[in-house]
């Protein structure tokens, strides 16, 4: 007879019918080749008993199954029909399979039968008990063993349904498919063989019906996490009352006189005609209970009184959170509306102590660390009022309203922060230091002044900064930089502390293209690009995604490419790569000779990996532009790097800051860890080869 | 938070290609580390949790807690020579 395993095997087979090695099947199934040739073995006979094609094996290429058409329908149906018949299920799964037993089982339960419902030995079920020991532990419920009786849950029935549905949630997710991102993937079991063993299918899609109407007879709209409660809850309630379990215990808080009571009243008159299933009234108040602490897709208009202590309390959470982000978020009319949104039904829940499950919690603690201590520091303040504490999974979904707000701000361009710029004659140097300012910062220059005018017309008003060149006293409070008139990048660090830098403001090509689209038809988009780039002199934002900056392939050029050159030292190498950006007036002579006293006075640590040099300056030591240039030698020079020489590629490469060309940079580092493409780079014929590779590493990094 | 600078004759290139697979080291191991990159003579002066180098560089820098380098770029050859301070500083 075959197994499961035989049949995956199968399986794979029938899909791709071609030779397989013993390798790939033992991959493919999981299994170690040895078990697989035991496998084929019984496949062979089992394929023999249905007088099907056996498999061909041939030495040195493999095994293989080629089937006629009629063939493979017909082993195909049998497979079918075999695993509905003879499933095995995955330890996993079979913890699943048993907590269900449990709670479907009334009375007690004995081993046997669980291990033949499992099809597994009685020690077997055993060790699995342990987890299953564990999955109603976690709802305070024991499992309790009596001689000559067997197994029996001994909990309050409460918890008891809780630790099911917790079991069942993701499988109902599973077969009505909704909201099944939310549940972690798991390779072990298969949520839709469970779903079809576990759950009545029947029962579930009535009951997804049912919603449905009930959402339509109160005129809102609940979103499917909700669906998803209410229908696993009501399923469950469905099955222990089958199995002879009441719900028994007081009700403290009544909520019979709301709207949601009425309609799931109805409600349940319709699933007692149904399935002659009558829920206790305790039982239809955990069901309204669920949909009142629900949160809807669609708010309905609140009445009365409440309004008011909701709107509160939401501006109390946003004015709390903003006096703690670095940010002004308490003017986002959206946030405030979605929190208003969110705080109704979240109150509920609060005061009635209705947990609600997030599964991004872990997500959203990882994501958002310090935010989520903002948050939670605003929740403990407001506790008090309303008299009550914040479970982590709450606060959670805070944390993504406010996390919302902040990505909002981001994509906002800020105001430019005005400057007043002094120096000592307002003329040359102070011209100079606006222009570097305004290239480099989001700021307006508000006015220039010889420090004369500047105590003439002093006090001003409404100036975020003054930058000087010399020492000033001032009356106000304004603060005052002193800077040089030529900023180096040491000032440019300092004041990009308190002013933002222009490269984070830069605008995205795609977006500007798309702009023009909307109004013209381009005839010629590269061109377009091309002119805009040259026109603007600008840098642009390639990808918001990683590093920002220019990409690899747009500070090469077929000009700055050389291959097979013929050099008799690592010095000449590095000069002709020089020369190549030279050339191109990307950098100064004086880059090339700064380049190779690198290599001299720190040594040749430039060789990156085993063949590659890459040479390069200080930004101040001539770079006028970011770019770079490669080269490949005809014969390898050693550059004195015993674990990586001797060189055959050499790519310089230049920028004018620290920051521009990292984009390029994490493209270079692709490239380094990809030898085949350094293959074939080093025996390019033609610098478009070389293009052509760089291109394709560079759509890699995005 | 550990604060690691990465260093290489003139901070622009090695030494940021460095940078950017510790980040990656770091956020293998959950270790909370904010790396930067910087050139030989601006690193004298910095205080930090631990220097990553070259061996050429090594030697001069003194009282600072170090860990050398062979390459600059293989992920796996700067995990040999940096895991074990990363974590004995991180105090995992």
């Amino acid at each position: 007879m075959v197994d499961q395993r035989c049949c995956k095997l199968m399986k794979a087979m029938i899909k791709k019918p071609e030779y397989w090695t013993m390798k790939m099947l033992a991959e493919q199934i999981g299994v170690s080749q040895r078990a697989v040739r035991y496998d084929l073995d019984r496949v062979d006979e089992y394929l023999k008993d249905l007088d099907i094609s056996l498999i061909q094996r041939k030495k040195g290429k493999g095994v293989k199954l080629s089937l006629s058409a009629v063939e493979r329908e017909r082993l195909n149906r049998e497979l079918e029909r075999m695993e509905r018949s003879t499933y095995i299920f995955t330890a996993e799964e079979r913890i699943y399979v048993m907590v269900d037993a449990f709670c479907k089982t009334p009375g007690f339960i004995t081993l046997d039968q669980v291990s033949e419902s499992l099809q597994v030995s009685v020690s077997t079920v055993k060790n699995d008990l342990r987890f299953v020991r564990h999955v109603f532990q976690q709802e305070n419920v024991e499992i309790k063993f009596l001689q000559r009786s067997g197994l029996m849950l001994v909990g309050s029935e409460q918890n008891i349904r809780s630790a099911y549905v917790r079991l069942i949630r993701e499988l109902v997710a599973e077969m009505l498919k909704v909201e099944k991102g939310i549940f972690v993937e798991k390779n072990e079991i298969d949520r839709k063989i469970l779903a079809e063993e576990i759950l009545d299918e029947e029962v579930i899609y009535f009951l997804q019906m049912l919603i449905r109407s009930i959402e339509q007879n109160i005129g809102v709209t609940y979103t499917d996490l909700v669906h998803l409660e209410w229908i696993s809850q009501v399923y469950v309630a469905y099955v222990r009352d089958q199995a002879g379990y009441m719900l028994r215990y007081e009700v403290t808080k009544k909520h019979q006189e709301s709207l949601e009571y009425e309609a799931i009243e109805y409600a349940a008159k319709i699933f007692k005609e149904r399935f002659g299933h009558q829920w206790t009234s305790n039982e239809l108040n955990e069901l309204v209970k669920v949909l009142l602490g629900a949160s809807r897709s669609k708010v309905q208009v609140e009445n009365g009184g409440n309004l008011i202590f909701h709107q509160l309390l939401a501006r109390d959470l946003i004015e709390s959170v903003n006096r703690d982000v670095q940010v002004e978020i308490a003017n986002d009319q959206r946030l405030y509306k979605n929190l208003l949104k969110h705080v109704v039904p979240m109150v509920y829940r609060l005061r009635n102590q209705i947990a609600i499950d997030n599964p991004l919690l872990v997500q959203v603690k990882r994501e958002y660390r310090s935010l989520y201590k903002i948050v939670e520091k605003a929740c403990r303040a407001i506790e008090i009022e309303i008299d009550t504490s914040f479970p982590t999974e709450e606060i959670g979904y805070l944390v993504l309203h406010f996390g919302a707000a902040l990505e909002r701000i981001k994509k906002k361009k800020p105001e430019k922060k005005k400057v007043l710029v002094v120096c000592h004659t307002g003329m040359g140097t102070s011209e100079l230091l606006s222009a570097q300012i305004q290239s480099n910062f989001w700021v307006e220059i508000v006015g220039v002044h010889s420090l004369a005018s500047f105590r003439r017309h002093q006090p001003f008003v409404g100036i975020d900064y003054i930058l000087s060149t010399i020492p000033l006293e001032s009356e106000s409070e304004i603060p005052i930089y002193v800077v040089p008139p030529i900023l180096k990048d040491k000032e440019i660090q300092f004041l990009a502390e308190r002013l933002l830098r222009i490269q984070d403001t830069r605008v995205e090509m795609a977006s500007l293209i798309q702009t023009i689209e909307q109004s013209c038809a381009i005839q010629n988009k590269e061109k377009l690009e091309a002119d805009l780039r040259q026109l603007l002199e600008v840098g642009f934002i390639q990808t918001l995604k990683k590093e920002t900056g220019a990409m690899l392939k747009d500070i090469i050029s077929l000009e700055t490419v050389s291959l097979q050159v013929e050099v008799d030292n690592w010095e000449e190498a590095v000069r002709k790569g020089g020369k190549l950006l030279e050339d191109q007036g990307i950098v100064s002579p004086e880059y090339s000779d700064a380049m190779v006293e690198t290599v001299k006075n720190i040594g040749p640590y430039i060789v990156m990996e085993k063949g590659i040099a890459m040479p390069h300056a200080r930004p101040e030591r001539g770079a006028k532009k970011i770019g770079v240039s490669i080269m490949t030698l005809k014969d390898p020079v050693p550059f004195g790097n015993e674990e990586n020489d001797p060189v055959f590629l050499v790519i310089c490469f230049a920028s004018t800051d620290s920051k521009s060309h990292l984009r390029a940079l994490s493209d270079l580092m692709i490239l380094f860890e990809d030898p085949e493409s350094i293959e074939k780079i080093h025996h390019a014929k033609k610098a478009e080869e070389v293009l052509a590779i760089i291109e394709e590493i560079c759509e890699r990094g995005e | 938070m550990l604060k690691i600078y990465t260093v290489c004759g003139n901070g622009i290139g090695s030494s940021i290609m460095a940078k950017m697979k510790i980040d990656e080291i770091c956020e293998d191991y959950e270790i909370e580390a904010d790396v930067e990159s910087t050139d030989f003579n601006s690193a004298q002066g910095k205080s930090c949790d631990l220097i990553v180098t070259i061996k050429e560089l090594a030697d001069q820098f003194e009282g600072k807690r170090l860990a050398v380098i062979r390459s600059y770029t293989n992920k796996r050859k700067i995990k040999e020579d940096i895991l074990e301070d990363l974590l004995e500083i991180a105090g995992k």
